[in-house]
């Protein structure tokens, strides 16, 4: 396992590699020069641009202005918001919790939803609940998620009151008020997940669940949930599992405009305002760090295939 | 007989539906009280601890400013009337009356004379005097902020004539505007020890007069006031305390209300369609006097140096169907900087403009540009009138077969500095004289590309000279400027927005002044209800 977990890591390096430059190598795309922007505008003198520029080291050439930016990165310093004037770090700092709280209670939502519609399909192919289940699937894979929001908001927070319909609190202030305001993002991100997982686990569990050990497990007089638990969820839950780690990278994707809509001062409301804005040191570290939190969880799932299947963890 | 797998099957579904209506039952149990059917209906009693919810945008144009001199939008008014109070209150009907000053005197057309209450202190305890009247000023003017009012730099000197009175005196005759500034931002006043202590930041944790100290701000989510029990005036105010919750302008704001996660804001004309039909909201609308949509136009570049491209412009557009579409028709279309109840009105320009196409294509094709031209136009991201009205604009130039493109800005100010674009399509909310000045005056970001003319200049000079009343004098003055911006088209005025201000009336009571746009409400009458 621990060979397994240094491969993975050692993996990392070309993939951050990679994509550090092609983020970095977006101050050459966008238009405009941002020695200009931050030396006043149109309006400023060639001077003060041209001292700007200095400051700033933009007359190095790209491999030293890459270099020195992987080396401020690695310290943890993204540089200044364009727009703000602030400190990307602090920023990231604060809002990484928000963010990764929202998804990780959204991956929740998706397993708690997905796993057992999963297993009901699963063990009854073809039944009433197992094709109300597809259906239901189907809906939520084919429901975008800020249409979802907006449905949630509408019933439990404008009719029925239950919910706060904009707004955050954080965790360390009070688990029942965090939970209170993170749980519509969270269904709203999660449904289309538990809905792919749903799906994934019901075929896989069809075609386990035919098999000749699980046959004879039956005929060995094993029970339902002992079949289940132990021989069928554990052979099925791989390709599931696989689903989770590529819908993690849509659950992220997501928050930019979830957050937008209740309120919440995450990664994805600040990485919206910064794209509509220019802000390129932002949108470099929101990229980088949502990388890395999406390599990272993919690590992840794959330790988990470790634990579940012997013959990966040998190879 | 049931099988193993079908026992088991039935089991795990029961479980699932218990542990369902487990989560959905604790969601109910700690659902807040919303107040919002009759049963539920507040006593209509004051609550001397009650606290408002008031909705207000938190992070437009680069986030909240808690510290006057740096406040880069009109629309900090709110929060920090409360926290710092001013020299000179201004009321519903647009006149002043004395705030920290209980008098004030204009002694010529250069020169103010102010005399402040006895015994004002700031939320550390330090005395409100004159020398700090004189620090706050000198503060501003020094900070160079493009958004305070131009006339603050024709500040000259702030004498101290004792310790209560101050002597404001003016590089040009302009006292008469000059009262707008004594009740607006640039001249709260701000605690001298507090600004000069180095390890203190303003911003972060602000230190006035007002009525409401600071108590907390947590960026994005809510600036928490409380009651300052010094205030010279503190038994008007009902209120112990104010939230401003951030709500973004539109349907997340609208959503708020109506969930009861705020008490009070104010809207938009088309959020109106959405809080009318609720019996549990009162709204309140009528048309501002200094809020307004107008597209800018940079007369520094090719081709709007060109009058007649400019008018072209204006003829192309439909301002009674912008008002239907972005204000749902309760704006008021705008001819003039004055609405038709004002007496600065000028009834000669009534329809300067008129919706004509053809008159439109005419002017084009006499400017050397009978196919018109591409050209870009920026509009603000927070608020989504202002995107509908350029998005509006773009069919209806098109007509005339002008390209337009839109481009969105998230920081308006900085990109109107640093002409991001040569027109936007925009909104605008300044009182009185300001609202040429700042349009055509020098050193303000709202003069689009520096324009300059000394006869606007010379109007404008002689009417802050004078005291802003409605005398046959100041009127002919008004009027002979409002021409000169309709001859030469230097800006294409659209329609007064309307003031929209919605609460919700099983918590709220007593909401009697509404000010201006941007300007809030009066907080002196506002109570929770018990």
């Amino acid at each position: 396992m621990a060979s397994l977990v240094l491969r993975r890591l050692l993996a990392l390096i070309p993939l951050l590699f990679l994509v550090s430059t092609g983020v970095f190598s977006l101050t050459l795309l966008l238009p405009g020069d941002p020695a200009i922007t931050l030396a006043g505008g149109e309006g400023a003198s060639l001077a003060d641009i041209a001292a700007v520029r200095e400051a700033l080291g933009l007359n190095d050439p790209f491999p030293v202005r890459y270099g020195r930016w992987v080396a401020g990165v690695l310290r943890g310093d993204f540089g200044i918001s364009l727009d703000s004037g602030k400190p990307v770090s602090d920023e990231i700092r604060a809002r990484f919790p928000v963010t990764f709280g929202i998804a990780i209670l959204a991956v929740l939502v998706a397993l708690s939803i997905g796993v057992p519609a999963g297993i009901l399909g699963g063990v009854r192919p073809g039944s009433l609940a197992d094709r109300l289940g597809v259906l239901a699937a189907s809906i939520g894979i084919a429901v975008p998620s800020f249409w979802l929001a907006m449905i949630l908001i509408a019933f439990l927070a404008v009719e029925l009151g239950w919910l706060p319909a904009i707004g955050y609190r954080g965790f360390g202030q009070s688990p029942v008020d965090w939970l209170r305001h993170v749980i519509m993002p969270a269904l709203a991100l999660g449904t289309a997940a538990s809905a792919a997982m749903a799906r994934q686990l019901r075929a896989a569990l069809v075609d386990v669940l035919g098999t000749n050990y699980v046959r004879t497990a039956w005929a060995k007089g094993a029970g339902s949930g002992r079949v289940l638990a132990k021989h069928a969820l554990k052979n099925a839950a791989l390709p599931a599992i696989t689903i989770l780690g590529l819908q993690f990278s849509s659950l992220l994707g997501g928050t930019v405009i979830i957050e937008q809509i209740f309120g919440i001062p995450g990664l994805g409301s600040y990485s919206l305002r910064a794209i509509i804005a220019n802000d390129l040191p932002v949108i470099q570290a929101v990229t980088i760090v949502f990388v890395l939190v999406h390599v990272l969880f993919n690590l992840l799932v794959d330790l988990a295939y470790g634990l579940l299947d012997p013959r990966i963890r040998l190879t | 007989m049931r099988s193993d797998v079908e026992t088991g099957r039935s089991r795990t579904t029961a479980l699932g539906l218990c542990a369902l209506l487990a989560v959905g039952l604790s969601l109910v149990a700690c659902a807040e009280e919303r107040g919002r059917t009759p049963e539920n209906g507040s006593s209509g009693i004051a609550d001397s601890d009650g606290v408002l919810r008031y909705g207000l945008d938190l992070v437009a144009t680069g986030g909240l400013s808690l510290d006057p001199m740096l406040s880069n939008t009109v629309g900090d008014f709110i929060h920090m009337n409360l926290l710092y109070d001013t020299l000179l209150h201004f009321t519903p009907e647009g006149t002043y009356v004395p705030g920290l000053a209980r008098e004030f005197t204009m002694v010529d057309s250069s020169t103010i004379e102010l005399t402040l209450r006895p015994g004002l202190r700031f939320h550390d305890g330090t005395p409100l005097d004159a020398k700090a009247v004189r620090f706050t000023i000198e503060r501003n003017v020094a900070a160079h902020n493009l958004n305070h009012a131009p006339l603050l730099r024709r500040v000259e000197a702030v004498d101290v004539i004792d310790d209560l009175s101050v002597r404001i005196r003016l590089s040009t005759p302009t006292a008469g505007a000059f009262h707008e500034l004594l009740a607006g931002r640039e001249t709260m006043p701000i605690s001298p020890s507090a600004a000069r202590d180095l390890a203190r930041d303003l911003d972060a944790r602000p230190v006035g007069a007002g009525p409401y100290r600071f108590e907390e701000f947590i960026p994005e989510q809510v600036l928490r006031l409380r009651r300052f029990e010094d205030h010279w005036d503190t038994e008007r105010f009902p209120l112990d305390g104010i939230d401003f919750v951030h709500a973004m302008a539109g349907p997340s704001r609208v959503n708020a209300l109506l969930s009861g996660d705020i008490d009070i804001a104010d809207f938009t004309a088309v959020d109106t369609r959405a809080l009318r039909p609720r019996p549990d909201l009162e709204l309140s609308v009528r048309p501002s006097r200094s809020g307004f949509l107008y597209v800018a136009l940079c007369k520094a570049v090719k081709p709007f140096d060109d009058v007649r491209v400019r008018q072209a412009i204006g003829f192309a557009i439909d301002r009674a169907g912008v008002n239907e579409a972005v204000l749902d028709g309760l704006g008021e279309v705008m001819w003039t900087t004055w609405p038709k109840d004002s007496p600065y009105y000028n009834p000669k320009l009534e329809r300067v403009f008129a919706f004509d196409p053809d008159r439109a294509r005419d002017l084009l094709a006499e400017a050397g540009l009978p196919d018109g031209f591409a050209f870009d136009v920026m509009a603000p991201s927070f608020s989504s009138a202002f995107l509908r009205l350029a998005e509006i604009l773009q069919a209806q130039l098109a007509d005339v077969g002008l390209d337009v493109r839109i481009v969105i800005s998230s920081n308006i100010i900085r990109d109107l500095m640093n002409r991001r674009a040569p027109t936007s399509a925009i909104g605008w909310t300044r009182p009185g004289l300001q609202k040429v000045t700042r349009m055509f005056g020098p050193d303000s970001v709202a003069n689009f590309c520096n324009y300059r003319d000394p006869a606007i200049d010379a109007l404008t000079a002689q009417i802050a000279a004078l005291p802003p009343d409605d005398s046959p004098e100041v009127i002919a003055l008004w009027h002979a400027l409002e021409e000169i911006i309709a001859r030469d088209a230097l800006v294409q005025y659209v329609a007064f927005q309307p003031v929209v201000q919605a609460w919700n009336t099983h918590r709220v009571g007593g909401v009697e002044g509404i000010f201006d746009t941007g300007q809030g409400i009066d907080f002196g009458t506002v109570y929770v209800k018990r």
